[in-house]
């Protein structure tokens, strides 16, 4: 049929466009042919040599400043090109594994402690240990910074910027009450009891909290008063789960006991700029600097009326400490271009200069006293919750273990299981899970 | 729902239809006030509904965090290929599965299902890969080694959305209902299927094609996974992907996040409201009396 | 597919449905029209799908290690406690979310097809939620939920209501999620449903009219009938969107209070994402796959014939 040709002519030629269209995309596209690591080989020292970067872009200052010190690199190594990206913690981590999955991962990462021990566990860092001496030696940092750290025996995370939180709390509520302002808690009765006296209940609902303990996400808070009281919820030396202990019993059933007694807003124990002590609501909080940041720079009148406090101590103190740290993958073809720029991030001038234009706590031993003199009262007690801070568990299993955890603790403290029953029941199903 | 008496029937369902719709607008026009106020009315008190001040420098604001022009451009270049490809192919696709047989079909249709059945968060890696290890692209040798493939390119983002089968699925639904009498008069006319589908099909299918157009253009538009992988540059990203910047550690900045969230719905509602006289001017009209 | 309407003087019109395959004749140019769409279909849909089957069987880690594990992922699978919660929660929100989102997207597009005022301005409004993402969308109801300062708990108590502590309790988080999606979705229901409603054609109204039909008699015996299609598209479009909920999950309860919330996609990310087990999530993945099929088959073979629904 002549119309049949025509018309299927029609149809061809419609097919072809569109693939025609197609093959014009692909000339529209502005690709730089990033080089692919796994296939370059071995790189002598003035060759062009291209280092990935992938880094925690939520801080602005943060972000600016890894922009800036890697302009100084590159200017000082000509040789050395460096492809930055900058993402939030969930995004980076689908980046990140998506790049190690495709070999393409990058040279330098910098995210949070627990990401890095997991890719630790996996095999894709390298151990810094034999690094150390270019960059000064392990003498010359914190040492429980170095601790943290490190996994199965070997470095592998160098924390550039620890993140603890501290007891912020309200002179001003404290006095509304008759508690002196300048006396924080410092123990667990004095917590509980300060927390009861600090509460303000209408009609049976809570419109203050005496101090805020999560209602879910509760870890975080938890883990402290396990190590508090001197329990630990891992024995890293050997991989194992040792939370089902009768001091993380006696920690757990502490928190619960408080919780039920209705000192708390309701909230989310992740959600740090939710807090109701940042929203005015609460008169204790166990939170990082950032909510003081937040809650003055929006009311500077509370800059008097916040006061700070480091842990409260039981058989031994214990804040919970995030970390962010730098580390170099193994598959990194250019280990000693990354090990020269982390020697340049971690110098003393540099890491004086990030505790100047952002406010981090410097992780060099020699710059504690210079860092403590710079501003006592809130220097102090950052300083001072740094050296007893702890992270998540840095095991295998980490990664694994932080679901059971969570609802270990809703179980108890929201819920009616008992607090060994609970603890009972996460050993179990963790073992069982990390069996298979 | 229907009534009898064309007064109180058209009264009552558009005073009912008017509520609901305010109704239905609740959390977005909440979201309209918290982009309208400055960050710390938000921060340290949530329980204010109007803002205090009207601050639309807020939008401006947001616009200038990072490269908005850039993401908008790339989102609805990428969005319009999209769909006019999508039309054509799917279209086509569909009524062939509707209204012609041959051996297989149902199979196949059911095959063309299976794709939207699997979450996107396993499928994109094997295919980010194959984008990544595309040969002759890129920077790729023929083995497909050695350069980014399709990465960071307008085809590595469009590739996976055209063979999506939503659109199939939907067309083929639509020409179902078409009576056989139609096939059997074009058949005695003499026509090819293929010449009835333009000129008789294509021009019934209005109401279709307008709904593939606006539901796929939303669809495309959202896309965060897919972009945030096979996109590392700044020049290449699209508008989702550049709203978490408003997400900082400090706290989100809520005002400018809902206030560039609000700017990025914008193209997706006046596309919508354009296409409606599609939805309304149909070939046919209905005879539901109201 | 065999349907047939009757066009002669007949008023009452009558729709049969087969849904066996004719498969005496085969029109070659099928193969050809349908060609384009399954050419990238296969290359970029198809072929992923098959790896992830392949990874399946494997311990992948998402890196360098994968090795054939034949079944063991699949056995793991079912004495894994959490999953089967993540099964049933999706499975919960499936019945709570796919039926009552089509009910109330039909009855939209029916009224606002007929001819009331403000028409557009309605649909754009039903609409709209629609076009918001989903993650900014979470963010805006998490807001609205929470149990302090959140709108919906201050017009409870204004109008003498106790306030509930919605995604912070168990018994209510679902619930809470599942309000948010529906109301997300009925303008997606609403505009498939006006495109259904616009190929009815008007004679058949018409002729029913003239033969004494009321109003209830010709929307169940020719509106429903003739959006049977329509429904079995939404219908399945909705099941797949119902085990695809992740972002909601992940914004807003993170899979709590007490895994109350976590749905399947949610624990195929985690296991993939945050501990490596790409083998064991695949595997997930492809339950879920055959869960989904086997509910669209069902449909496809029992429910084509339209008439699900009943509006009471």
């Amino acid at each position: 049929m002549k119309s049949g040709l025509k018309m299927s002519k029609v149809l061809s030629m419609l097919i072809v466009i569109t693939m025609l269209a197609s093959l014009v995309m692909t000339g529209c596209s502005k690709s730089t042919g990033e080089k692919d690591n796994s296939s370059k080989a071995e790189v002598q020292q003035d060759k062009k040599v291209t280092l990935t970067f992938f880094g925690l872009g939520q801080l602005k200052n943060e972000m600016e400043y890894f922009k800036s010190t890697i302009q100084k690199f590159k200017s000082q190594n000509p040789n050395v090109e460096f492809e930055e990206t900058y993402a939030n913690d969930a995004d980076l981590n689908t980046k990140m594994n998506v790049a190690f999955a495709g070999g393409s991962a990058p040279d330098i990462i910098y995210t949070s402690i627990s990401s890095t021990i997991s890719r630790a566990a996996n095999n894709q860092l390298e151990p810094l240990d034999g690094y150390m001496s270019q960059w000064g030696g392990k003498d010359k940092f914190l040492e429980r910074n170095l601790q943290l750290g490190t996994y199965k025996s070997k470095l592998y995370a160098i924390g550039l910027r620890a993140d603890p939180r501290v007891l912020l709390y309200r002179k001003d509520f404290f006095k509304e009450v008759g508690l002196d302002p300048e006396k924080p808690p410092k123990t667990w009765e004095e917590f509980a009891d300060y927390a009861v006296k600090l509460t303000k209940k209408e009609n049976g609902q809570v419109v203050r909290g005496g101090a805020d303990i999560p209602t879910t996400n509760g870890s975080l808070f938890l883990a402290p008063f396990i190590f508090q009281n001197g329990g630990k919820i891992a024995d890293e030396d050997n991989d194992k789960l040792t939370i089902n202990s009768p001091e993380a019993i006696e920690a757990l059933k502490y928190v619960a006991d408080l919780y039920k007694k209705g000192v708390s807003v309701v909230h989310d124990g992740n959600k740090l700029d939710e807090l109701p002590f940042v929203k005015g609501k609460s008169a204790m909080s166990f939170t990082n600097l950032n909510s003081y940041i937040t809650m003055t720079t929006n009311d500077p009148t509370l800059k008097d009326k916040i006061g700070f406090s480091a842990s409260l101590e039981r058989k031994s103190k214990a804040a919970q400490s995030g970390l962010i740290c730098l580390s170099i993958t193994k598959d990194s073809k250019y280990k000693k271009e990354a090990s020269n720029f982390l020697s340049l991030m971690l110098s003393d001038d540099e890491t004086w200069s990030r505790y100047q234009t952002m406010g981090v706590i410097p992780i060099k031993s020699s710059l504690q006293d210079k860092f403590i003199s710079d501003n006592p009262k809130v220097n102090q007690v950052l300083s001072d919750s740094v050296k007893v801070g702890i992270t998540r568990p840095r095991t295998s299993w980490g990664a694994v273990y932080m679901n059971y955890e969570k609802a270990a603790y809703e179980a108890v403290v929201v819920g009616n299981t008992s607090a060994e029953e609970s603890l009972a029941t996460l050993e179990k199903n963790l073992n069982k899970a990390i069996q298979k | 729902m229907k009534s009898t008496k064309k007064n109180k029937g058209y009264y009552l369902i558009s005073v009912i239809m008017l509520i609901s719709s305010v109704i239905m607008l609740i959390p977005l026009i909440m979201a309209f006030f918290t982009s309208l106020k400055p960050l710390s009315e938000i921060q340290t008190n949530a329980t204010t509904i109007l803002p205090k001040e009207w601050m639309w420098s807020n939008y401006a604001e947001a616009m200038k965090e990072g490269n908005w022009l850039r993401y908008m451009y790339n989102t609805a270049f990428v969005t319009t290929i999209t769909v006019v490809v999508s039309l054509v192919i799917n279209s086509m696709a569909g009524y062939a599965l509707a209204r012609i047989p041959f051996k297989g079909r149902e199979i196949l249709f059911f095959t063309a299902l299976l794709g939207m059945m699997i979450p996107p968060q396993v499928t994109m890696i094997p295919t980010f890969l194959m984008l990544k290890r595309m040969p002759l692209v890129g920077g790729n040798d023929i083995f497909g080694m050695g350069g980014s493939g399709l990465m960071n390119t307008y085809m590595g983002l469009i590739l996976p959305y055209i063979a999506g089968s939503f659109g199939v699925f939907l067309c083929r639904q639509f020409y179902i209902n078409f009576p056989d009498s139609l096939d059997d008069a074009a058949k005695i006319d003499g026509c090819s299927r293929i010449r009835a589908y333009f000129q008789i099909y294509i021009p019934l299918s209005k109401p279709v094609l307008a709904t593939l157009a606006v539901i796929k253009a939303s669809g495309t538009w959202s896309e965060y996974l897919w972009p945030l992988v096979i996109t590392n540059k700044d020049y290449m990203k699209t508008v989702q992907i550049a709203l978490p910047a408003f997400k900082q550690e400090t706290g989100t900045i809520w005002n400018l996040l809902m206030a560039a969230t609000i700017v990025t719905c914008l193209p997706l509602l006046i596309l919508f409201i354009f296409a409606q006289k599609y939805f309304i001017e149909g070939i046919v009209t209905t005879g539901i009396k109201g | 597919m065999l349907r047939s309407i009757n066009l002669s003087e007949d008023t009452k019109p009558k729709l049969k449905v087969k849904v066996k395959c004719n498969r005496q004749r085969t029109e070659k140019v099928g193969y050809l029209l349908l060609l384009p769409f399954y050419s990238f279909y296969f290359l970029f849909i198809l072929l992923p799908v098959t790896a992830v089957l392949f990874f399946s069987f494997t311990n992948y880690d998402f890196y360098k290690t994968m090795n054939w594990v034949g079944l063991k992922n699949y056995a793991n699978l079912f004495q894994d406690d959490i999953f089967a919660k993540s099964v049933w929660n999706t499975l919960r929100y499936g019945m709570m979310t796919v039926v009552p989102q089509m009910i109330f997207g039909l009855a939209v597009a029916i009224a606002l097809n007929g001819n009331i005022a403000f028409k557009k301005f309605c649909r754009s409004a039903f609409y709209t939620p629609y076009i918001f993402s989903m993650v900014a969308v979470s963010m805006i109801w998490m807001w609205m939920y929470d149990p302090s300062y959140g709108f919906i708990n201050s017009f409870l108590s204004a109008i003498g209501i106790a306030p509930k502590q919605w995604l912070f309790d168990a018994r209510y988080a679902m619930n809470a999620i599942t309000v948010m999606s529906v109301w997300k979705v009925i303008g997606y229901n609403m505009v498939i449903y006006l495109s259904g409603l616009q190929s009815i054609p008007s004679y058949l109204y018409e002729a029913a009219v003239v033969d004494g039909a009321n109003s209830w008699q010709r929307f169940t015996k020719i509106t429903l009938p003739m959006l049977a299609p329509t429904t079995f598209f939404l219908f399945v479009t909705a099941v797949i969107n119902t085990f695809k909920v992740f972002d909601a999950v992940n914004v807003m309860t993170n899979g709590g209070p007490m895994d109350s919330t976590t749905t399947m996609v949610h624990q195929i990310y985690n296991k993939a994402f945050m501990e490596f087990k790409m083998g064991y999530s695949c595997s997930m993945a492809v339950v879920m796959l055959i869960i989904i099929s086997a509910i669209t088959l069902a449909n496809m073979k029992y429910g084509n014939q339209g008439n699900d629904l009943d509006i009471g």
